[in-house]
């Protein structure tokens, strides 16, 4: 069971890495508390996992066909963890499902076993493209946004009233998103296994994954939560919708069967559901609006800081992973 | 689920309240004059009076609706703006207070000759503060509307202190007057004028809060 245990801590390390993206903005620009943005982060993550987590998740079984043993799952674990802990040290929220890959690709080049390397490839310049879309849908959003808001011609207190509204409803269907997206790389490393060595109800299974997300949210986010945004680009109210709303339409595409089965059927392409890093999307976002207001209170030093962490954080999952597996594999 | 109870509602009249409560003072005031000058003592001690009461209704308006918006952290963008706006706003009717209990008081003498320019320059500040009134209230939904309203109010503070500087020279060019007289009415033209000077203060604040928000 340790590889379940060590499933159910990589929970509450991705609670405590990955809420800043859903409500870190909200909270930064000081429209929601922490303790109301917390309470829908656990609610809507949870309904995520268990509604939309498992399409998302078979990725993880498709990488590596001939995959492992459940007992070396821990070699894929341990270095995932490893370095999300040392990103939340250095109060960077790192793309989890990125480093499970990486650490499943270099578990299976240790024991020499086939990688599907299209898929890969497709996966990198998936991960590769994302940042330079949701940069771009921020700008859009963010005009957007600032263009309905100035068309209601409201006074502040009710444009407040607007904001903090659509941050609540915008900031829960991305938890939902979130949840599919988190839950699926936790879970997803054990799907193969699920009703085999695995009794568990997979729909349980899901549950669990995400109550750990929420609790590592609930209790170790906070700190990451208030660096993120802020330290990165100043964030007002209607850059962390246009930053949720990104989000939403970034996360959902790449985890609902529908809406991606639709598109394959109506362009004749061959997309396929993949969590997505919640944490690139957020980062690309700032960067997004920050363009748009000219860069004024931006922190490059932060900024080049977080980016070359989506480098070295996966060379150093990839590196632990396959010398652990030389060594203990 | 108090975080998302509709305080909007409450808040803005509480503001609207504030903001009407501030021009009921200036119009008090311009009647205390009228009434000092026609030497009608219970009715000026009256109006302070009523003053005195809208001045403490408008510093308990201040008081809450500054502790609801921190307590509810609403605004966060423009908190300070507004919380600045409210404080400063509020020097008026404070101002005003002060100006009514030293008319009453100490019952300045006036001559007949300075009455015409005594009553212009309350007039002129009567203009500013309903001026200031107006952008103020705009400030909420039209920025571009308050920085108009505002830049007036900066054109008839000049009116006034050309006023009071007339008023000043009439004072002392008087050889009839002695000069603890002379002081004594300088210091009502200084303390009336005080009142636009103000305002304008207040409106130079907006004007920034209204280009930076």
């Amino acid at each position: 069971m340790t590889y379940l245990f060590l499933g159910l801590i990589l929970g509450i390390i991705i609670g405590a890495n990955d809420a800043v993206n859903v409500f870190g903005s909200a909270i930064g620009s000081k429209m929601l508390k922490f303790s109301y943005a917390i309470t829908f982060f656990i609610i809507f993550v949870i309904l995520g996992a268990v509604i939309n987590a498992e399409y998302p998740s078979a990725i993880y079984k498709k990488i590596a066909p001939d995959y492992f043993s459940i007992q070396n799952t821990v070699l894929i674990l341990i270095p995932v963890i490893f370095t999300t802990l040392f990103s939340i040290k250095l109060k960077i929220s790192s793309s989890i499902s990125q480093s499970l890959i990486f650490s499943i690709v270099g578990y299976a080049l240790a024991k020499e076993l086939s990688i599907d390397n299209v898929l890969l490839k497709q996966i990198t310049l998936i991960w590769i493209l994302t940042p330079f879309f949701s940069y771009i849908l921020s700008i859009f959003f963010y005009y957007l946004l600032k263009l309905f808001l100035s068309s209601l011609h409201l006074n502040i207190f009710y444009q407040d009233f607007v904001i903090r509204s659509l941050l609540i409803i915008f900031g829960c269907v991305a938890a939902f998103a979130l949840g599919s997206n988190l839950t699926a790389s936790i879970v997803g490393i054990f799907t193969p296994y699920i009703d085999q060595s695995i009794l568990i109800n997979k729909n349980i299974l899901f549950f669990l994954g995400a109550l750990c997300i929420g609790l590592g949210a609930l209790f170790f986010s906070k700190k990451i939560i208030f660096n993120i945004g802020s330290n990165v680009s100043k964030i007002n109210p209607v850059s962390a919708l246009a930053i949720l709303a990104t989000q939403i339409l970034v996360l959902l595409f790449f985890s609902s069967q529908l809406i991606i089965e639709n598109l394959n059927e109506i362009f004749n392409i061959n997309l396929f559901a993949m969590p997505i890093s919640a944490s690139h999307v957020t980062l690309s976002s700032i960067l997004g609006i920050a363009t748009f207001k000219k860069f004024k209170e931006t922190n490059f030093k932060n900024f080049f800081m977080i980016i070359s962490s989506w480098i070295y954080l996966p060379a150093v999952v990839f590196v632990i992973s396959y010398s652990m597996t030389l060594l203990f594999g | 689920m108090s975080f998302y109870k509709n305080h909007q509602n409450e808040l803005i009249n509480s503001i609207n309240l504030f903001l009407d409560n501030i021009l009921e003072i200036n119009n008090n005031f311009e009647k205390l004059i009228k009434e000092f000058f026609l030497k009608n003592y219970n009715n000026v001690s009256q109006i302070t009076e009523i003053i005195s009461e809208l001045e403490s209704e408008c510093d308990k308006l201040r008081r809450d609706t500054e502790r609801k918006i921190y307590k509810e952290t609403l605004i966060p963008e423009q908190r300070g703006d507004v919380l600045g706006m409210l404080e400063n706003l509020d020097k008026i009717p404070g101002q005003f207070q002060g100006n009514a209990h030293r008319i009453n008081t100490e019952r300045p003498d006036i001559y007949v000759e300075l009455h015409d320019d005594f009553y212009k320059l309350v007039q002129s500040n009567s203009i500013c503060v309903k001026l200031l009134i107006n952008g103020s209230r705009e400030f909420f939904t039209n920025p571009q509307k308050t920085i108009d309203e505002c830049l007036k109010v900066s054109k008839q503070e000049s009116v006034g202190d050309v006023l009071s500087t007339k008023l000043k020279n009439a004072i002392f060019s008087n050889k009839n007057v002695d000069l603890a007289v002379k002081m004594h009415l300088r210091y009502f033209v200084e303390i009336i004028d005080e009142i636009s000077n103000l305002a304008e203060d207040v409106a130079d604040r907006l004007i920034i809060s209204s280009i930076k928000n």
